[in-house]
């Protein structure tokens, strides 16, 4: 076992049980002792564990504050690829010096990672992953909007949000559903999240949907609008063949991901 | 009014699920000259296909003399003097001009016996009425492409026609040859015979026919009286709404230069120059017979070029002019002839441009080749069965895709594509659009020929127009409409 490998199996084994004795990971790893404890003091370096005698014990405070800058950073969101496809073709659409908003949701959370590679950047938003990822660009404009956190996905929203946004206008609206369907049209899953996109809708020139493909042929609680809603909609490859012709004919310009990768141009790395 | 000599009836004409025509009513006089007119893929030569018999109605009734008639090849419509003049040019290289002219309607000697003398003479008095000045026994292999297509008119008029259908007159056509076309019309219609032909040019429709049909999607929108014709109207209903807004259009920003095209001539094009650069997808209008697919074939090696230059930007640099086009992927307007080996599996002819990739010591690797085939699949959105999938299964919109694959395949970042979605149903063609902008956000560049306007219209950052073999204007993204490309071709 090479040694990254077997340091990932030693931080499993003592997240799982707490803590541990050298004897044990030694057989469990079927490596010799003294392996064993340069890995564990590897690992305390790291500030991972404690050692004590003939043994380690897992640094409670290290894990949660770890597990803080993780939510931070939007390490709860699980990485997903898909998401990250529609994160590039959205970031696309923003041209320079534009001022553009970017509501809730982990779809938003990976447009507004893609944006942080921009060089000029107006951004007004609602979700809390977005603008700390979006402070990773040191020359960006970020304005985060107040009103009431939303805890289970870090969004403001409520009555001092709708009052921020009066006399704003923006020019270019991201935001994610929990469903996208016939019946339905786009669908979200409480009134807070509804009054947002009530807003939005009203002060944006136009409205781009994110929605992965997972999200289609599903309905939430709420209708925000029928599909022709918006004037955009980013999506995946995979969304059953209805949608896009429909998308066309209704003159919602549908964006889909495809794979292809730079290094399959010639000439491009 | 007499019985119509020919009447359609609730004919409706569709392939693979996508309506090529639909609900068609209408009815065609002896001595009256009809003009169909409308934008491209309105489905003007597909009436006409289907009154020849080449293509099967699939709804609907056709009367000939008031009787039901059933056509099942452009053979039979012939024998009722159903004549059809089409823009492709169905000659025989092979063989004399007089040869040409006379097949099918040779005067014969005891039912027989070739008449060589009096045939002949026959076709020598059609080509004086034509004014074409030929040596009627040579081959017709040296003919230009305008006198081809006068020979295909002249043969058409030895048939005596009863019913004369002229497709589109060939945009390289000269404005005096138009007009003795025209004037021949005039002629065959004191004769009696009902004349339909199709133009994209309202003045000429309203000139020299008596009814006006106006085609759109597949539909018959509007017939016109031709004293009650108006032009705008006219315009309008060939229009119908733009559409340019519907199209997924994504404009990145603009690399560095891909290619560079310096006067290039040859015997279909005039000094024609223009560059491509990555990001870019550069649309190429032009009619029939104007040099479109000509210049592609030169573009990508498939015709020579007799001055002026084609470089490959990156090979440029070494100082090296570029001899097969490697970085190049061309897609035939033609999918199924020209771009497909029907014998081979979807994943072999997904590597078949590069079979390098998939070899060792120059043996090839199934197993590596159905793996590799398999991902370059699956990241353009295709899941099949590569190695025993047939490509005649697939869609056109899934074929159109492989193509696209085996060009990804080969790293080319020069994608041209000749009519992209021709065929293809609208999510194949949002599809197809989709990839694109995938290749252009890669850094690929594109160039896109196709006769729908709004497509041009849609998708393209510059257009550029072609007009008989020369380059006769250039269109940026904002100027480029669908009434501003038709107005174009529509004007002289």
């Amino acid at each position: 076992m090479f040694k990254v490998a077997r340091l990932a199996k030693i931080k499993e084994i003592i997240l799982d049980r707490g803590q541990i004795d050298v004897n044990t990971l030694s057989s469990l790893l079927n490596v010799s002792d003294v392996t064993i404890r340069s890995d564990l003091e590897e690992l305390e370096k790291d500030k991972f564990i404690q050692r004590s005698h003939g043994g380690a014990v897992l640094n409670e405070d290290y894990i949660k504050q770890q597990d803080f800058q993780k939510t931070l950073l939007g390490g709860k969101l699980e990485y997903d690829k898909n998401k990250e496809y529609i994160g590039q073709i959205a970031s696309e659409l923003v041209s320079d010096g534009e001022w553009i908003f970017i509501g809730q949701g982990s779809t938003c959370y990976y447009v507004a990672k893609e944006l942080v590679k921009k060089e000029t950047l107006n951004v007004l938003t609602n979700n809390l992953y977005a603008a700390v990822v979006l402070s990773q660009n040191k020359k960006a404009n970020i304005i985060v909007t107040g009103g009431t956190l939303m805890n289970s996905d870090l969004f403001l929203s409520g009555d001092m949000f709708l009052k921020v946004l009066d006399s704003i206008f923006i020019s270019k609206a991201f935001m994610g559903v929990t469903g996208v369907d016939f019946k339905g049209g786009y669908t979200v899953s409480d009134y807070l999240e509804r009054n947002v996109y009530d807003k939005i809708k009203e002060i944006s020139k136009e409205l781009i949907i994110v929605a992965d493909a997972t999200k289609f042929d599903k309905t939430s609680f709420l209708s925000i609008g029928p599909l022709t809603m918006p004037d955009i909609v980013i999506t995946n490859e995979s969304v059953p063949k209805s949608y896009k012709e429909y998308f066309f004919n209704n003159g919602v310009k549908i964006f889909t991901s495809y794979k292809i990768t730079r290094s399959s141009i010639r000439g491009e790395i | 009014m007499s019985t119509a000599i020919l009447r359609l009836e609730n004919v409706s004409k569709n392939f693979q699920n996508v309506d090529a025509l639909s609900d068609i009513n209408v009815e065609f006089h002896s001595g009256n000259v009809t003009a169909l007119i409308g934008g491209n893929g309105a489905g003007k030569s597909t009436l006409i296909k289907v009154i020849s018999g080449a293509f099967q109605i699939s709804q609907g009734k056709i009367y000939y003399n008031g009787e039901e008639v059933h056509f099942k090849s452009p053979y039979d419509s012939k024998n009722f003097g159903i004549i059809v003049c089409s823009q492709e040019i169905q000659l025989f290289n092979e063989l004399t001009i007089a040869e040409n002219i006379y097949l099918g309607n040779e005067t014969l000697e005891k039912d027989i016996f070739l008449n060589l003398k009096n045939t002949e003479k026959k076709v020598e008095e059609i080509l004086k009425k034509l004014n074409m000045d030929l040596d009627i026994h040579r081959k017709v292999k040296h003919l230009s492409l305008a006198e081809k297509f006068l020979i295909q008119f002249a043969r058409a008029l030895l048939s005596n026609p009863k019913i004369l259908i002229i497709d589109e007159l060939i945009d390289i056509l000269t404005q005096i040859e138009c007009n003795m076309v025209y004037e021949i019309i005039n002629e065959l219609k004191s004769k009696n015979v009902a004349v339909i032909f199709i133009t994209h040019k309202i003045e000429e429709a309203i000139k020299f026919a008596d009814n006006i049909l106006v085609m759109r999607e597949g539909r018959i929108i509007e017939t016109i009286e031709t004293k009650y014709a108006d032009k705008e109207t006219i315009k309008n209903d060939i229009l119908g709404q733009d559409l340019k807004e519907h199209f997924p259009k994504l404009t990145v920003k603009k690399g560095e230069e891909l290619l560079k095209i310096t006067n290039i001539s040859n015997r279909f094009l005039n000094n024609i120059s223009f560059s491509l650069r990555r990001g870019e997808i550069l649309g190429i209008a032009g009619l029939v017979g104007s040099g479109r697919t000509s210049l592609l074939k030169a573009i990508v090696g498939l015709d020579k070029v007799s001055n002026g230059e084609i470089m490959i930007s990156s090979e440029h640099k070494n100082g090296k002019k570029a001899k097969t086009h490697s970085n190049i992927g061309f897609m035939s307007e033609s999918r199924d002839i020209q771009g497909f080996f029907p014998s081979l599996s979807i994943g072999q002819n997904v590597t078949i441009r590069n079979l390098k990739k998939i070899s060792k010591y120059h043996i090839l690797n199934p197993k590596l080749e159905m793996m590799k085939s398999k991902d370059v699949l699956d990241r353009i959105g295709i899941k099949c069965d590569c190695y025993n999938g047939n490509i005649s299964f697939l869609s056109g919109g899934n074929r159109q895709k492989i193509l696209v694959a085996r060009n990804v395949f080969s790293k080319c970042n020069i994608y041209v594509f000749d009519e992209p979605t021709k065929g293809i149903d609208i999510a194949g063609k949002v599809e197809i659009y989709n990839i694109i902008n995938e290749l252009i956000r890669r850094g690929a560049g594109i160039i896109l020929v196709s006769s729908d306007f709004t497509e041009l219209a849609g998708m393209c950052d510059r257009v550029l127009v072609i007009k008989k073999g020369s380059m006769s204007g250039e269109l940026m993204r904002e100027e480029i409409t669908q009434a501003s490309l038709f107005t174009i071709f529509s004007d002289n």
